[in-house]
């Protein structure tokens, strides 16, 4: 249980995916102009990451470490997580199309997420079991989605200032991202020594 | 039915085939390369924290220590002793980015002979630095009665670690390595357990 | 793309005119997490140059038999399987690199910049046009990267490629190699270059693609990726 609180800490806040270890910073600036987008694709995320996370766990304990096939991990994993996304999005839109009306926009962009193969890659490099393997997933998902929703609402205050014209658009965002990602710093502390 | 399934299918597996056979082929051409990289490095390092060692005996595993009885937690790695000379420790503790590897040399006469950071993931120009020799000098020289102390600013005994600047975390990190790692040592010098170390590293 | 185009200008094309750092504000994750330093980011940027032509002229010459309706997993295995040669070899022959970068080399594959040139280039080009497209890319891609490794190195560390620049001029403040720098060194610069062309093209009269970047960087490449499936 103490593990499993420390990685809910690490992952969210500690090593935060976007701010610290700079993994999906591409949904991180291009869905963060405004809170309800932010949300939704956090939603996304954090749902694909949770199952590949468990997939992808399975794939390599049992297809590929057994076989001495580690070296196939980056194109399985990759695979593995494009399919999935694509069944999802088939499962939601048949099955649940309330669900799919609410993420179903954002789920194509999931694929080139990096948070998603990031963390597949992460368990591997720690170790994790599978039950911390797909906590791991979801609390970096609600890290990716605490760093998401802060960061939407810096966004929606600097449209309306007055900017240099050179700063305007991505400058200006990559500045804030700066300033909110000190912030993260002081969390540092709380690792567990 | 053959242009829409079939045919993409077909194509889709040799594509995969081809290109997995090619991964197979490098990986075959390198994978002796990377683990001769990891024994020399290994080597490299071991020679390093403990110079006096004419050879060193394999590796004697965590799992192996804890079944005698060795008083070890999960941070001690591997050990390894050097005949009429000493031991190296292996440890791996948890830093400010992740995962400490350090090697410990420590001399049957209970002083530390080195420490060097084999791999870790500390800020660069913030925890990095314990990794440099300035740091870790100063746990060179006799084991000091009650152990490392890390204190911020300058270091007043041979137990007093000096902590790098705005790396507290790291600092510790090494300390809490090297402590575990002569304490171990300690309890096999005191206890006489070198004996079944030398059984279980296979010597003589 | 479809026009015949000089080779010289296509290698260009992707140092200055298309930087994928800068201009196309492609492949953001490694241009800001390895580059603590000047070193990391040519690492970076070679391997990533090698996935690029690697997989551009595969996919140039296989471009003709392979049907839209796998094109996309077809693409991936192919970048994914020069990723991890690179990747293999790295740690084969440069052991200490490859264990700076970590797990941001197999991240090439989501690298987006290289999905981007093989689905709008290389698709639709010959594969020497697609070589020369990835080495103009690939450079591009590098030059960037280590610029943004060298001031934050020489800010933060007072270093650059490991030697000591700024001994005697200011004492570097460790928050440029911090990832706050990293945002920061990539938000003046991206200004920077901003500034620069703008002035170019109003010379030029030229205002086509000025918001371009931004929004459809990342999720640009993406919906490309899905576009034939949906």
């Amino acid at each position: 249980m103490k593990e499993l609180f420390a990685i809910l800490i690490g992952a969210m806040f500690v090593e935060n995916f976007v701010l610290s270890k700079f993994l999906g910073i591409c949904p991180f600036l291009g869905v963060s102009k405004k809170t309800s987008t932010a949300v939704g694709m956090s939603g996304a995320v954090i749902f694909v990451l949770v199952l590949s996370q468990a997939v992808t766990w399975l794939v390599n304990h049992y297809l590929l470490v057994p076989n001495e096939l580690e070296y196939l991990q980056t194109i399985a994993f990759i695979l593995t997580i494009a399919a999935l996304v694509q069944l999802v999005e088939t499962i939601l839109k048949k099955m649940i199309p309330s669900l799919y009306k609410a993420l179903g926009v954002y789920l194509p962009l999931i694929t080139t997420n990096c948070a998603v193969l990031g963390s597949a890659l992460l368990f591997v490099e720690r170790q994790y079991s599978f039950v911390q393997a797909v906590f791991f997933g979801f609390a970096a998902g609600l890290g990716f989605t605490l760093a998401l929703v802060l960061f939407s609402g810096v966004r929606e205050r600097l449209e309306t200032c007055d900017i240099p014209e050179a700063f305007k658009g991505m400058p200006i965002t990559l500045i804030a991202a700066s300033l909110v990602s000190v912030t993260f710093m002081g969390f540092a502390s709380l690792i567990i020594p | 039915m053959y242009k829409e399934i079939i045919k993409p299918s077909i194509i889709l597996f040799l594509v995969c085939a081809v290109i997995t056979g090619a991964l197979a082929y490098v990986a075959a051409v390198t994978k002796p390369i990377i683990a001769e990289n990891d024994k020399l490095a290994k080597q490299e390092a071991m020679a390093e924290v403990l110079p006096e060692a004419k050879s060193f005996s394999d590796p004697v595993s965590f799992e192996a220590l804890e079944k005698e009885g060795f008083p070890v937690t999960g941070t001690i790695k591997n050990i390894y002793v050097a005949p009429d000379c000493g031991f190296v420790v292996e440890v791996t503790t948890k830093g400010y980015g992740g995962e400490v590897n350090m090697m410990v040399g420590i001399g049957n006469d209970k002083t530390v002979k080195g420490v060097k950071l084999t791999s870790h993931n500390e800020t660069p120009g913030l925890g990095a630095k314990a990794a440099n020799p300035e740091f870790v000098e100063q746990y060179l020289g006799p084991i000091p009665e009650g152990g490392f102390v890390v204190v911020k600013g300058a270091s007043k005994s041979d137990s007093e670690i000096e902590a790098v600047s705005g790396a507290t975390i790291s600092s510790r990190a090494v300390t809490k390595g090297v402590t575990e790692a002569v304490n171990l040592i300690d309890y096999i010098i005191d206890e006489d357990a070198a004996a079944t170390l030398n059984t279980l590293a296979g010597g003589n | 793309m479809e026009e015949k185009k000089g080779f010289l200008s296509i290698l260009f094309n992707g140092i200055i005119k298309e930087n994928p750092t800068f201009r196309l504000l492609l492949g953001m994750c490694p241009s800001l997490a390895v580059t603590t330093m000047a070193k990391n980011g040519l690492g970076m940027g070679a391997a990533a140059t090698f996935v690029l032509v690697g997989s551009n002229l595969v996919i140039s010459l296989i471009r003709k038999i392979v049907p839209d309706k796998v094109r996309i997993p077809v693409f991936i295995t192919v970048i994914a399987g020069f990723t991890t040669i690179v990747h293999m070899l790295l740690a084969a022959f440069l052991p200490e690199i490859n264990k700076q970068l970590g797990i941001y080399i197999p991240l090439i594959v989501v690298n987006c910049i290289i999905f981007a040139r093989a689905e709008m280039f290389a698709q639709k080009n010959g594969p020497i046009s697609s070589i020369l497209d990835g080495i103009g890319m690939g450079i591009g891609f590098t030059l960037a990267i280590t610029l943004i490794g060298s001031v934050r190195e020489i800010l933060g560390a007072g270093t650059w490629m490991g030697i000591p620049v700024t001994v005697n001029l200011f004492d570097p403040a460790v928050l440029f190699i911090l990832p706050p720098g990293g945002f920061m060194v990539m938000g003046l610069l991206v200004a920077a270059f901003n500034k620069i062309t703008e002035r170019k093209r109003k010379e030029t009269g030229n205002e086509a693609d000025s918001e371009a970047g931004c929004a459809a960087g990342c999720p640009g490449c993406s919906k490309a990726m899905h576009g034939g499936e949906a």
